[in-house]
């Protein structure tokens, strides 16, 4: 006999569950199964089967949700002794008292929290019998699902289907649902959902500050609190309905103080009925609005009344519009297609193009790893990714560098140069962050010198400025703030190195990539990029002059800038000593590298750690291992600037000595191995650079996911296999398919243009919406004045590419359906 | 932790009903040889450590009576109070086996040299055929260490990072809790290893992008582990080392230059060739070495 779901909410409008989701789905959907709600492509779907507690750190990384604006671990509701439940908000970062200590990303309330009482016995994984257990992240719809069937001791089967999102609608907004079947049992159900804050968080929440609730809306729980060393608060608001078939109303009872919300509701189940708990959470901080409780709680007033249904469908358009501009579709190779979109899924679950006051840590919002730090990471692996699928995403993230660049001249001004100098890891204040002593495994204390040394960073930052200046043609940007940090940048490398007696601009006591070799001079990365810095510079201040010149006149009276320093820039360029050899056509990586021992990195395989781990700090600084991409980073980077039989001479001699120790190398050398036509390296390097937070054995996921590596790995894919460049009158290709993919094909962003692209063993294809024409080029030298709304197409002949031919676009070929 | 987490936990706990693992009974296998009763100081402090009765099970060729035996052993009271004298019968292996797995929460002791033949690299040949029967868990040492009495201040506990290697944590910590010694966990990044494949694996990173970071958030990681796999006893004190190389001779080496008076480390059941680690660390470690079985 079917009942009608009984809402013990006092709301009256209350939908159930079930008429929500079928509304969603616009189907039948089963309340206990995903169903048409969860995306059901395989290669959409990360699924986790089973449960393997010791690998819960890692899963909870893989399976985070994420908006951009909060992030949220994939945790079970009830936890586990290994469980981490975790959310992040972006941007929050506290501080400890502690000296010495930097500051990090928060860890918040966990709003996931939901215990099961069945008879008063827990209904947990470490009681009992699992009989079955899924955890499925929905990377297309951006929603982590959860199934499990369950019996106790006492052989009550329970059935539980879950699911819960971070909507990327509405970015404030978080929802979770429960759905419990009791199979074979009547039994007293008993739901607590819960979220606690951390003791050391609710000491510190403001002294006038009491648990208040809204009259309007008794059922919406408040809990507020005050991030640790700043002046800063966070609110969240919950409310949860419980709907059930049975006959006699739950009992339901709250709790609350300044450190917890606790709701009870407890039903009487009939055998072979079912539950359904469903919850929403609206989280507010004061970096958004000064009264971040009222903004809560006005929040859920509106988003109440119209129902989860509406939610979830706004959230799942939002995402598939995301993906119509970022899905990488691999025809021929499934685990590689679950890969790419795997990491396409957190790069857009990472940023929040409404923010550009933050940016994406290390780990993005998936884990407390690297303390929420950004890092160069951010600028040369992610942003190209956002630039080309989500341009108003990039500049939020550069813009976070503009916001923080007046902490970046204070740091130059406190290390006695000029201009601004970015902090290696940077947090909210854009300040240093680095820690400065780390104590290594085997028990030693360590200097950190990357704070001082690794300034690299400055000129990446430029660096992915001028690419999405060249990509997007943004001129508010490019006027308002990007200009200013390639002037300030510049300035900085005029005055970081110096003019020595053999007539060379030489950059002593750095660090580049390569961090396995402290303290070194001339290292050919930071050299390279140092004198393209300063010639972009130099770009910058005519280009202003030119076409903005009351921007210009701003600018440099600001920055008490003369003509005569920027022209100096371009002389300090032409003049930076690049340790190359035209005999050998070889970059030194640094003054000496040539001289260090070598190690055959073969005899040390196979091996299960890092080689500085293998050898020690100090031993690997004495050989000529290199942590990841450096010279082969350079030669990618500044491909046009690099002869072309250097780049594959470079690749060749420093691919062999790479220990790759750090996770950004492998995507970088399948790109470059890509690009100089070694299919075989490649496809090495890409199942590695897919496999960093896939495999699962790379030991260090629990912390989040490599957000870096997953940017690498789908420029691995766009500049290397498809051989995208951005140019600055056009764009080009020199597609490489490995053997076993049949089609590969890009949607990309360039100048407002949604170019679409579709590679085929033995054809490229182009569609080129848009009115103004530009070049279109493709590896071999054929090029085309390419006009708007039309496509073209080449194919490949014995001896390479054939010229393109223009074609009429086609829906369904030049555009996704 | 709120009211309703600890109810939570307390249930739980309740539920799961974890079943007391501590060691009842010290098998000390001996034979009639002076080696053989190196063994005796070791499994005589466990004993007393455990508060579990020490069975001296005798393997020796000939049926000597039980008095003969101690006289022959010069054992005296004070170390075999309370012991009770099994005599073989059968195959000696399996009459070492059986008994343990007669006896409640049984843990072997004996020397090496048990037995008589000893190819080069090889354990004397019961011990090898008692360890060909996998017992649970063993505390094996070699004979050089001689009758000295044997305190325990400081263990090493092994762990490669699988779950495999679990079950030597529980027996680490209760050893440390019992004797108030601290524990070394070690970690050996192999060379010439694949990757652990396991589900659930946590080896040294493979990517280190910012030692600064990595290495903090994985030791904490790996202890995390160390103390949902039973570390986290009153009173222990736990250090966490990683270092670089051969498993086998590393933790041999770490374990003479630390002093360490006992080595614990998961056996996978298994050690058919002469240098495989766990023959190594046993050979080389300088001290007993405890190996509790563990599937794999």
């Amino acid at each position: 006999m079917n009942r009608s779901l009984f809402p013990i909410d006092i709301q009256n409008q209350s939908h159930s569950f079930r008429e929500e989701l079928q509304q969603v789905g616009n189907a039948g959907v089963a309340a206990l199964f995903p169903g048409d709600l969860c995306t059901q492509n395989p290669q959409w779907l990360l699924v986790d089967e089973g449960f393997t507690m010791a690998r819960e750190p890692e899963t909870e990384s893989l399976f985070a949700i994420g908006n951009g604006y909060i992030g949220n671990r994939g945790s079970l509701a009830e936890g586990s002794p290994l469980s981490a439940p975790a959310t992040f908000v972006a941007g929050i970062f506290e501080q400890s008292e502690t000296p010495g200590s930097v500051p990090e990303l928060m860890l918040l309330p966990d709003w996931t929290g939901v215990r099961i009482w069945i008879d008063h016995e827990p209904l947990s994984m470490q009681c009992g019998e699992v009989l079955e257990h899924r955890r499925i992240l929905d990377l297309h719809h951006g929603t982590l699902w959860r199934e499990w069937r369950h019996r106790d001791r006492e052989g009550r089967i329970t059935r539980l289907v879950a699911f819960r999102l971070t909507s990327l609608a509405d970015r404030h907004l978080l929802l979770h649902s429960v759905t419990l079947k009791a199979e074979n049992h009547s039994s007293v159900i008993r739901f607590e959902s819960c979220m606690e804050a951390e003791d050391r968080a609710v000491s510190l929440l403001a002294p006038d500050w009491k648990p208040r609730r809204d009259s309007a809306r008794p059922n919406v729980l408040p809990l507020a609190l005050r991030v640790p060393g700043r002046d800063t608060t966070v609110a969240f608001g919950l409310t949860s309905h419980l709907l059930h078939t049975g006959r006699v109303a739950g009992r339901r009872a709250m709790h609350m103080d300044r450190g917890q919300i606790l709701e009870q509701c407890e039903v009487e189940l009939e055998a072979g009925t079912e539950c359904h708990l469903h919850r929403i959470v609206s989280v507010f901080t004061s970096r958004d609005g000064a009264t971040p409780f009222e903004n809560s709680m006005r929040h859920l007033r509106e988003v109440v009344p119209r129902g989860i249904a509406s939610a979830v469908s706004a959230h799942v358009s939002e995402w598939e519009t995301c993906w119509q501009t970022a899905d990488i579709e691999l025809e021929g190779d499934d685990t590689l297609q679950r890969a790419l979109r795997f990491a396409a899924y957190h790069l857009i679950s990472a940023a929040n193009p409404d923010d550009n006051r933050v940016s994406i840590g290390a780990r993005a919002l998936s884990g407390p790893g690297y303390k929420g730090h950004v890092f160069w990471d951010t600028e040369t692996y992610m942003v190209p990714f956002f630039i080309h699928t989500h341009p108003p995403a990039a500049r939020a993230l550069l813009e976070y560098r503009y916001h923080t660049l007046d902490a970046a001249c204070r740091k130059a001004l406190a290390a006695g140069f000029r201009g601004a100098m970015y902090p290696w890891e940077s947090a909210d204040t854009g300040d240093e962050t680095t820690p400065e002593a780390m104590i290594a495994p085997s028990g030693e204390i360590l200097k950190i010198r990357n704070g001082e040394m690794e300034v690299h960073v400055t000129a990446d930052i430029a660096f992915a400025i001028w690419q999405y200046w060249q990509s997007t043609e943004d001129k508010d940007f490019f006027v308002n703030c990007g200009a200013e940090i390639l002037l300030q940048s510049a300035r900085f490398w005029a005055s970081r190195g110096e003019m020595e007696p053999d007539g060379f601009y030489h950059i002593r006591h750095v660090i580049g990539p390569d961090e396995y070799h402290e303290d070194v001079d001339d290292n050919a990365y930071t050299n390279l990029m140092a004198a393209w810095n300063l010639q972009r510079g130099s770009e910058t201040a005519t280009l202003l002059k030119t076409n903005w010149p009351y921007a210009w006149q701003e600018l440099s009276l600001r920055l008490r800038l003369t003509s005569e320093e920027t022209d100096d820039w371009q002389k300090l360029a032409s003049v930076m000593f690049i340790p190359f050899n035209p005999q050998t056509l070889l970059y030194e990586q640094f003054s000496g590298y040539f001289n260090k021992e070598h190690i055959d990195l073969k005899r040390y395989e196979p091996r299960s750690a890092a080689m500085d781990t293998i050898l020690g700090h100090e031993r690997i600084q004495k050989t000529d291992i290199v942590k990841q991409a450096d010279v082969v980073l350079a030669t990618f980077l500044l491909w046009d600037q690099i002869r072309p039989d250097a780049r594959g001479a470079n690749f060749r001699y420093y691919e062999p000595r790479t220990g790759h120790g750090s996770s950004l190398s492998p995507s970088v050398h399948a790109l470059m191995a890509a690009r100089i036509g070694d299919l075989e390296c490649a496809q090495s390097y890409l199942r590695q650079a897919a496999e960093i937070d896939l495999g699962n054995n790379m030991g260090n996921a629990a912390g989040g996911v490599h957000a870096a590596a997953l940017g690498g790995l789908w420029q691995a894919m766009v500049f290397g296999f498809a051989g995208f460049r951005a140019q600055s009158d056009g764009i080009s290709f020199a597609p490489k398919l490995l053997p076993h993919w049949r089609r590969l094909s890009l949607p990309l962003l360039w100048r407002t243009r949604n170019l679409f692209v579709c590679i085929e063993p033995q054809t490229i294809r182009v569609s080129t919406p848009g009115q103004e024409p530009f070049r279109l080029r493709l590896e071999g030298g054929f090029e085309i004045n390419a006009c708007g709304g039309a496509a073209y197409i080449a194919e490949r002949t014995a001896s390479g590419w054939g010229a393109w031919q223009q074609v009429r676009a086609e829906r369904g070929k030049d555009q996704r359906v | 932790m709120t009211a309703a987490m600890r109810d939570w936990k307390a249930a739980i706990e309740a539920t799961s009903g974890r079943a007391d693992e501590r060691i009842q009974s010290i098998v000390l296998a001996l034979d009639n040889t002076d080696e053989s009763e190196t063994a005796l100081p070791v499994a005589s402090k466990l004993s007393e450590l455990y508060q579990a009765v020490l069975h001296v099970a005798y393997v020796g060729e000939s049926t000597v009576k039980r008095r003969e035996k101690r006289e022959s052993f010069n054992l005296n009271d004070e170390k075999t109070r309370g012991a009770v004298w099994e005599q073989s019968s059968g195959d000696p292996a399996e009459f070492v086996v059986r008994l343990t797995r007669e006896l409640r929460e049984p843990l072997l002791v004996l020397c090496t040299a048990l037995g008589t033949q000893r190819g080069k690299n090889r354990f004397g040949s019961m011990a090898e055929s008692i360890f060909a029967l996998k017992p649970q868990r063993a505390v094996l040492l070699t004979p050089e260490r001689g009758i000295k009495p044997w305190g325990l201040r400081r263990i090493l506990l092994a762990h490669d990072g699988t779950p495999i290697s679990h079950p030597a944590i529980g027996p680490a910590a209760d050893l440390a809790q019992y004797s108030g010694a601290e524990v070394i966990a070690i970690h050996v990044a192999a060379r010439g290893e694949e990757r652990p494949k396991a589900r659930g694996s946590l080896a040294a990173p493979l990517y280190v992008d910012q030692p600064q970071h990595e290495w903090p958030a994985w030791a904490e990681e790996f202890m995390k582990r160390v103390v949902a796999g039973g570390a986290l006893r009153p009173g222990v004190h736990f250090k966490l080392k990683v270092i670089g190389g051969q498993a086998g001779s590393e933790l041999a080496d770490v374990a003479r230059e630390q002093g360490v008076d006992l080595v614990v480390m998961a056996w996978h059941g298994h050690w058919d060739h002469a240098d495989c680690a766990t023959r190594v660390v046993v050979r080389n470690a300088g001290c007993p070495v405890m190996l509790v079985y563990s599937e794999g």
